[in-house]
């Protein structure tokens, strides 16, 4: 028995528009191609009360619903929360499906066992995150299941903010109300098809001796996999090495050395939006006669330098060298980095210092520890493994 | 909505962890943000912008910040809603 996930977001665009616009909020909002004109192509949940659906003409929309605040579209912000969104979902399951740019599906049926509280506590976190990284006001409804369109219709139940699971000995009764035409796969002619035959919800459909095709669909007994977003595998560690003209034998040398080696490996990181848990620091003196050799894995990844950093120089000083001619730094462990708040959140300082970084060069934004000390800039070898960074899975920002 | 996109000076917190436009001057008036209700990025060409949907002197601004020349610009702003 598999189970798996479908996450809507509910009224996506005007919900976003509402995320966006506070004074939006509570209000009906309808979003048009392009001001003045056209139809509607997403109404939010006040603008529904009133009767207005995707596909009516903006006259339509003001006649059922005077007091409708009409906004273009933004592609870029809806896109920019889709991509947070994609993010929070894989971290709790590796199988996930974008099925469209408001919902997706995730197969947990292995990861809910690495989950305390399984596959409903699970959503219930998903859809607390996806307040505190998309947006207060935006919700999403999640249907929990043993098949796709099952997931899918339960999503559909309770809206906006639901979260309903429907299990093998309840699905086929709690589905007897739901319309024919909610089912995915029930299109505008089988709906036709049953309406003709004076059926309008599913536990009538059932009654009916219909064609097999159709039957299928009413009894709910479609079963497609999950299809993955991608199969490659993310870069397994980053790491900065550097050896020096002459041996450094002061520890505040050491310490800028180090530093400066930490805050290239992290910007590595969160060029391709990776942390890690597992960092280790190598130093050695002359013909590696003293060398310190530290390493430490932590709980949650990060990809902070000053964390990095930290961490390494307290392990450091308890067993410091007298030179440095060799010095390495590392995180490996790594994974995807999701970040917990969208609006504050040190990861936003460092973002910023990387955007300034990329335009004016290295280290034109750097720590104060480092000012005074030659800055060693990284090796032209480009990023290995990054296979993901390239394609663009990572493309969140702030 | 009107749609301004014009260069401004942005007072911006880098700080306490946080990376945020706090105020911005334009048009002869000084505005502090009260809060950013939306972060997300846009791209034009090769050019990336991040934007920031920001509350400041009862209007609703998008901030955006040029990711190459780190120019601030107010993009677009709206009266509030009454
Ligand atoms: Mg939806």
């Amino acid at each position: 028995m598999r189970t798996i996930l479908h996450i809507d977001m509910n009224s996506y665009f005007a919900t976003a528009e509402q995320q966006a616009s506070p004074l939006l909020r509570g209000r009906p909002v309808g979003i048009i191609k392009a001001e003045g004109r056209g139809c509607v192509i997403a109404a939010s949940v006040e603008a529904k009360k009133f009767g207005v659906k995707t596909g009516v003409t903006v006259w339509e929309a003001r006649r059922l619903c005077p007091r409708i605040t009409l906004v273009p579209a933004d592609m870029d912000k809806y896109l920019a929360l889709t991509r947070r969104l994609v993010k929070i979902v894989q971290d709790y399951s590796p199988t996930v499906e974008v099925f469209s740019i408001d919902e997706m599906f995730a197969e947990v049926t292995d990861s809910q066992k690495n989950f305390a509280g399984g596959a409903w506590q699970m959503a219930l976190e998903m859809k607390w995150r996806i307040k505190q990284e998309l947006g207060e006001w935006m919700r999403a409804s999640v249907g929990i299941a043993f098949t796709k369109l099952i997931a899918k219709l339960a999503s559909e139940m309770r809206k906006p903010d639901g979260l309903t699971w429907l299990t093998p000995e309840d699905y086929l009764e709690r589905t007897a109300a739901v319309k024919v035409e909610e089912v995915c796969g029930i299109g505008r002619s089988r709906s036709a098809f049953l309406h003709g035959l004076g059926v309008t919800t599913l536990g009538e459909a059932r009654l009916r001796q219909l064609p097999p095709e159709i039957a299928e669909l009413v009894w709910l007994r479609e079963e497609e996999p999950v299809a993955e977003i991608e199969k490659l595998e993310p870069a397994k560690s980053v790491s900065r090495t550097f050896t020096t003209f002459t041996e450094i034998t002061k520890q505040e040398g050491i310490k800028k050395l180090v530093r400066n080696l930490v805050e290239e490996a992290a910007a590595k990181l969160r060029e391709m939006d990776m942390a890690g848990r597992t960092m280790w620091l190598s130093l050695s003196a002359d013909r590696y006669e003293e060398s310190s050799w530290v390493r430490l894995t932590i709980p949650a990844p990060t990809n902070d330098p000053l964390t990095i950093f930290t961490l390494l120089w307290k392990e450091y000083e308890k067993k410091p060298v007298g030179g440095v001619r060799f010095a390495g730094t590392g995180i490996s462990n790594l994974e995807f980095k999701v970040q917990s708040s969208i609006f504050s959140n040190r990861e936003d300082l460092l973002k910023a210092a990387d955007a300034v970084n990329g335009k004016y060069g290295l280290f034109t934004v750097y720590p104060a520890t480092l000012l005074g000390g030659e800055l060693i800039r990284p090796e032209v070898t480009g990023y290995l493994g990054d296979k993901w960074y390239r394609f663009g899975t990572n493309q969140s920002h702030q | 909505m009107q749609i301004i996109n014009e260069a401004i000076g942005v007072n911006v917190r880098f700080g306490g962890g946080v990376v945020l436009p706090i105020g911005f001057d334009w048009r002869g008036h000084s505005y502090s943000v009260s809060r950013v209700t939306m972060v997300f990025e846009r791209q034009d060409g090769g050019r990336r912008y991040l934007c920031f949907v920001a509350e400041a002197g009862g209007m609703l601004v998008e901030l955006v910040l040029d990711r190459e020349s780190l120019g601030w610009r107010i993009g677009k702003c709206e009266p509030s809603y009454t």
